[in-house]
């Protein structure tokens, strides 16, 4: 094989004049500001906090992105969250046969203008309070029917009322609200969409989200004057962000920002140091020839038969390795390859150059030949090989982490995916969960495979043009 | 020139089957995690023989110096019976011999459908599932991208020639369980086409409701394993028919005034053949294992799965079974295959030699 002198700045010149070389440089710049927006958008200590159930809570679980209602054209519900901050107050006292007794009467409002009803709806009492204290409240709706959530005693050792959808008194709530508007019990209970539908569409069997003014009241009675209450409302919605949640509630945003850095260094570098090496031993077994060479030989072949994935499965399971572990056990097992072997066979014809013979003539090291005068030269021709062996190991480390063997901490693009995988997301229809991770691991395969094309293209002008 | 060939041949062996040696001696290793695993099996021995004697009665009736010594007496018995004796790395020189011989012994944990601990059965009760699937799969896709890709190098860069370069690549970019994934999104969930997994929806009587219900799970994952591999099988094709369409004696052929078939079926395809049929060779073994992910992904029970199971209960024999008589299949390939080649073309043997 003819192999003409190629200077590296000018391979990528040519590169970007193809087709294919555009797509990946595009394909490229996308990643990359991924990448860039990762402190922009979080901040903080993405790690921990994904990893930290806590920090999820007050997000809507499995919600889709908000850019779905312009495809399906409706007005999805988003997050409320009325805090204490957003109740007004009016506390006064009444004397009734010598007690003087608290009443505080809290209040909030909002506004429901969506087509869909929310997908959880928590309410939160904290009482402060050294004895106990009375709460009730009533759910207030536009259509003007109030709705009695609960009306019960709050003791000191339990000052915490909590009262979600998913539990037994919201459902008891909703049925005979239900039973009282159609005169027939409900098939299934969904709180939120009893609670919130408007009376017609309840009696027509197809509840239908009665937009308005809705109001939570409360009233607090206590025989101590100090007492007072904390008060939360959330419901919770359907849509999230740009890229939906998962069933923790995460942002997957931040999970895909992050994934971006994590797999361009783990691929990038296995593929770079792999080739690299690679390319190394290639010139050494072609240069000395001899016993080197033969040892080198076989041992590429040992490495090119036996099988990687399966290796890499058992040593993940048996060590718990994070990726970084991982990608020094890559590149071990990447140190000789099918470069190794490209390379050596385009080394005897480079010997023999000219100013190869000339380097000799004047006493130039073998050293000194390998790495100043033929490595620069076959350099150009592995571009394409380290292009082309990136989407390899973007797979290698999403079907880790899909087994649920990758990183343990980390969240990466094949993480979330395989978290889609242990939660059904395909069965429930969770498609951004699937959809997005997978669109970002196929966008980077993508884009070094076209680039390798490219590359190809370029340092092998027969496949172009004859 | 027979002798240096022989010669050649037999260092060809030689190396083989070193490489199958190495690689099961390493997966021994791993398997038992450098003898960790010996560490459980005792506990679990200690703990069983404690469960055994806290239900003899005139194990209770003796003193507790007694009861000790009678102990620790009947561990070293099942220790040494499990031949946990001995230290793991003479043991693991044992379990390679055996592995080499063949004789595979018994799983720790898994069993086949019929109840039977022997890898042996619990292997070759997934191989047919496998083979159904991937060699399948392998046969199609490499018809079908063989063909593409010498239509590709009859009418390079054509517009057809550039569209499937770039579905080519696009094809073999991505593995087949990442397309799994998708597939099973639209088709299965979405769509309702096809089953998101598994091999039959339910237990069949008789082979006529088996066979459509079979075929049904079938379709999904033999279509995306067409679809990721298809496009590799092409792209290398192009180029090795398009090599060899630009060589002189071609072009001396087609000057001669041959008609085109003949020209493309003498003078290209024969001399393209041989890389291909290396190709072929080796995909349709490394079909034979199946594929770990996609048939975690499908649900498929062949062997890839079985290997899956295998790590996650650490059931070495299993792994190490799977892993030599995969090393054994591919390294009697390799060599049949050098023994071919050196048959069908003499410079191989000159370079032997």
């Amino acid at each position: 094989m003819s192999a003409p002198s190629l200077r590296p700045e000018a391979v990528i010149k040519e590169v970007l004049k193809t087709k294919s070389g555009i797509v990946a440089a595009i394909l490229l710049l996308i990643i990359i500001s991924l990448v860039i927006a990762v402190p922009i958008y979080a901040p903080y200590d993405v790690v921990k906090t994904w990893n930290d159930p806590e920090a999820w809570l007050s997000n809507p679980k499995n919600a889709a992105p908000i850019w779905v209602e312009r495809l399906i054209g409706k007005r999805l519900p988003r997050n409320i969250f009325l805090g204490d901050e957003n109740f007004s107050r009016r506390g006064f006292n009444v004397t009734y046969r010598g007690f003087t007794i608290k009443k505080i009467i809290l209040r909030a409002r909002f506004e429901y203008p969506y087509d869909d009803f929310p997908s959880h709806v928590r309410v939160e009492v904290l009482a402060k309070t050294n004895s106990s204290l009375r709460v009730s409240a009533e759910f207030i709706r536009p259509d003007g029917a109030a709705v009695q959530l609960f009306d019960e005693t709050i003791s000191r050792e339990m000052p915490r009322l909590s009262m979600g959808t998913e539990g037994e008194r919201f459902h008891r709530v909703a049925e005979a609200f239900y039973l009282d508007v159609t005169g027939r019990r409900p098939e299934a209970v969904v709180p939120e969409a009893i609670l919130m539908a408007s009376k017609e569409s309840l009696i027509r069997g197809e509840p239908e989200v009665l937009k308005g003014r809705y109001a939570l009241r409360l009233e607090v009675t206590s025989f101590n004057l100090s007492d007072d209450v904390e008060v939360e409302l959330q419901l919770y919605g359907r849509v999230y962000g740009l890229a939906g949640t998962d069933s923790k509630g995460r942002d997957l945003l931040i999970g895909i920002l992050w994934g971006a850095p994590v797999a361009l260094a783990f691929s990038l570098t296995a593929a770079v140091v792999s080739t690299l090496i690679q390319t190394l031993f290639g010139i050494l077994s072609g240069y000395l020839g001899g016993r080197v060479d033969e040892v080198i030989q076989r041992f590429t072949e040992f490495m090119m038969i036996i099988p990687m994935l399966p290796i890499m499965i058992l040593v993940s399971f048996v060590y718990r390795i994070s990726i970084w572990t991982l990608l020094v056990i890559v590149i071990v097992f990447s140190l000789v390859g099918s470069t190794t072997k490209v390379v050596r066979s385009m080394v005897p014809q480079i010997k023999e150059e000219s100013y190869i013979l000339a380097a000799i003539s004047y006493g130039a090291s073998p050293w000194r030949i390998m790495f100043l005068h033929i490595f620069p030269r076959v350099l150009p021709y592995t571009f394409s090989i380290l292009a082309l062996s990136v989407p390899g190991y973007v797979f290698l480390e999403a079907a880790l982490s899909y087994l649920g063997l990758g990183d343990p901490v980390l969240p990466t693009w094949g993480r979330i995916l395989g978290d889609a995988y242990t939660s059904g997301a395909a069965y429930y229809g969770y498609w951004w969960w699937i959809l997005i991770p997978a669109g970002c691991i196929m966008m980077t395969a993508l884009a070094f495979a076209l680039l390798g094309y490219a590359f190809d293209k370029v340092v092998n002008p027969r496949l172009r043009e004859m | 020139m027979w002798k240096a060939y022989g010669k050649h041949l037999a260092k060809r062996g030689i190396f083989l089957f070193l490489t199958l040696v190495i690689a099961t001696y390493a997966t021994i290793v791993i398997a038992n995690l450098g003898g960790y695993v010996d560490g459980i099996l005792r506990k679990q021995i200690e703990f069983e023989v404690s469960q055994y004697l806290a239900r003899s009665p005139t194990f209770r009736e003796l003193s507790p110096e007694e009861q000790e010594a009678r102990r620790r007496e009947l561990i070293e018995e099942y220790i040494k019976a499990a031949g946990l004796d001995k230290p793991f790395l003479q043991r693991s020189f044992i379990y390679l011999w055996r592995a080499l011989i063949l004789n595979l012994g018994r799983a720790m944990h898994l069993r086949s459908a019929s109840g039977s601990s022997k890898v042996y059965d619990i292997i070759l009760e997934r191989l047919p599932w496998s083979m159904l699937l991937f060699t399948t799969g392998t046969i199609i896709e490499a018809v079908i991208g063989i063909l593409l890709g010498v239509n590709m190098a009859k009418k390079a860069l054509s517009k057809f020639d550039r569209a499937m370069i770039v579905a080519s690549i696009i094809s073999y970019t991505a593995p087949p369980w990442f397309y799994g994934i998708l597939a099973i999104l639209l088709f299965s969930f979405q769509l309702g086409l096809f089953p998101p997994g598994g091999l039959v929806s339910r237990p069949h009587e008789s082979w006529t409701t088996f066979l459509p219900d079979l075929l049904h799970h079938l379709a999904l994952p033999l279509m995306v394993w067409v679809l990721s591999f298809f496009g590799y099988w092409a792209y290398i094709t192009r180029n090795l028919v398009l090599e060899t369409l630009h060589q002189d004696y071609v072009m001396a052929a087609r000057a001669k005034g041959l008609p085109e078939r003949v020209v493309m079926r003498r003078y290209v395809l024969r001399p393209a053949a041989p890389p291909i049929v290396t190709m072929i060779a080796l995909a349709l073994i490394a079909s034979w294992m199946g594929a770990i992910i996609t048939e975690a992904v499908f649900g498929w029970p062949g062997l890839g799965s079985l290997y899956n199971d295998a790590v996650w209960s650490m059931d070495a024999p299993v792994l190490i079974g799977l892993t030599v008589m995969y090393a054994y299949l591919l390294v009697l390939t390799v060599f049949i295959l050098d023994i071919i080649y050196s048959i069908l073309d003499p410079r191989v043997r000159t370079v032997g030699a």
